[in-house]
């Protein structure tokens, strides 16, 4: 069994977790719902399980109890943050190490046992984003101590591990305490989630896979061919990754815990900022309550604001991995919002909605986008094939 | 400046055989299509990979 929601025998155990709870007593949901996520993950992944487990006891809670001491039991704010900084820093170097092991193989890690455990380690940079809202979280507010079990719920919590949606804390800790009944309407409003996000991942998104391959096996290809590449592109990612968002919905759902939207139709924005907003919404979220309010946001007023956004989305290019093509799609989306910030664009108003400039802003947001996909190619070659094919007209 | 009427509510039983519906569908059709092409495998979530 594998740690994947393709995976038939890691969804049958999730949907029996699911439906188990149903004889559970209220009091005992937490323990249970804890015990069934370590349970899951262990038998998938020991050293997802051994890692994420590790560092969320090891050092994300005794961190967290020694921000909230300082900030609100002494009260030393400054010191808490340089804490909480120090914190941080410490699991982006943690990840940074484990993608550049990834992506170049560090020599010092060699075919070790480390580099062993990094390679089948599953949902690290997802964590990452968990880890530092239950730090962060603890920062701005004086949530009372439950212990660690809350926490390792949240990080172990089996629907989302791998590619989020990415939850925040405070919300899944008021969930905890009051999980959804598993009555009629969470069974059908979940079933709908699970088989939808399915549908789109096995159907849609395969066939738009194999197109995009049809495609480049052409071998070179002219304007139209790229154009009709990175929109396969564009579509297939949507499709599998709102697939893979409505199946950890669906899932999140039957646990008892509802996960947060991804998608609000991302392709009616009418410029890359708003896109932003309405894709891996989770995600987009995340940047803003975690570095671009902390860090000023729009009270530093146009230039610099659009600036701090490029920087975030530049930050997030790498997130995706330290590799050139992502470096270049952080530039290329990073560079987009950094023009309409400047430039002041605004999201048309959903009243106001309709007309050639309505459509015609529609679709520069969408050629947009799509063009950004081809960084997303799996190789390097494939990504000069198609960006030579666009200047190409025979 | 046009405003859209708002729309009608979908009765409820409505919507609850919409809903069965396209999950017996979408079950029975991807049943069938990852049938079709046993052996094949299918790549795993783009995000997961990262």
């Amino acid at each position: 069994m594998s740690l994947s929601l393709l995976d038939p025998a890691f969804l049958a155990l999730l949907l029996a977790v699911g439906l188990l709870r149903r004889w559970v007593p209220a009091r005992g949901h937490g323990h249970f719902g804890l015990l069934a996520s370590a349970g899951l993950i262990g038998l998938a992944s020991p050293a997802t399980l051994a890692v994420i487990a590790g560092l969320a006891l090891g050092y994300l809670y005794p961190t967290a109890l020694a921000i909230r001491r300082l900030r609100w039991g002494r009260q030393q704010p400054l010191r808490a943050r340089w804490l909480l900084l120090a914190a941080v820093l410490g699991l982006v170097a943690i990840m940074v190490v484990f993608k550049l092991d990834r992506h170049f193989t560090l020599p010092w890690f060699g075919e070790g046992r480390v580099h062993a455990v990094l390679g089948s380690l599953i949902g690290f940079s997802y964590f990452l984003f968990k880890a530092i809202n239950y730090l962060y979280m603890h920062y701005l507010l004086d949530l009372p101590d439950r212990g660690p079990a809350t926490l390792l719920h949240f990080a172990l919590f089996p629907s989302t591990i791998t590619s989020g949606p990415i939850q925040k804390y405070q919300e899944f800790r008021a969930q905890a305490a009051a999980p959804l009944p598993l009555d009629r309407a969470l069974l059908l409003a979940s079933g709908y989630r699970v088989t939808r996000g399915l549908f789109r991942k096995l159907c849609l998104a395969y066939a738009l896979d194999g197109a995009v391959a049809a495609i480049l096996a052409r071998g070179e290809l002219n304007a139209p061919w790229s154009a009709l590449l990175v929109a396969c592109l564009y579509l297939y990612f949507y499709f599998d990754f709102a697939g893979y968002s409505d199946l950890a919905i669906g899932f999140g759902g039957l646990l008892g815990f509802k996960v947060p939207e991804n998608f609000k139709e991302p392709f009616r924005a009418t410029s890359i900022t708003e896109f932003w907003r309405n894709w891996h919404v989770s995600l987009g979220d995340w940047f803003r309550d975690h570095v671009f309010i902390p860090l000023g946001g729009m009270r530093l007023g146009g230039v610099r604001a659009a600036a701090l956004a490029f920087a975030i989305m530049f930050l997030c290019g790498l997130w995706h991995g330290l590799t050139l093509p992502f470096l270049a799609w952080g530039l290329w989306h990073g560079s987009n919002i950094f023009v309409e910030g400047i430039l002041g664009v605004r999201p048309v108003p959903r009243g106001a909605r309709g007309g050639v400039g309505y459509w015609a802003r529609v679709a520069s947001t969408n050629a947009r986008t799509a063009f950004g996909a081809v960084f997303f190619l799996p190789s390097l070659d494939a990504t000069r094939q198609v960006l030579l094919g666009f200047v190409t007209w025979s | 400046m046009t405003t859209s009427p708002p729309r009608p509510r979908t009765p409820a039983a409505t919507a609850t055989l919409w809903k069965w519906s396209w999950m017996l569908a979408a079950l029975f059709w991807t049943l069938v299509y990852r049938l079709a092409r046993a052996g094949g495998a299918v790549q795993d979530f783009v995000y997961v990979n990262f």
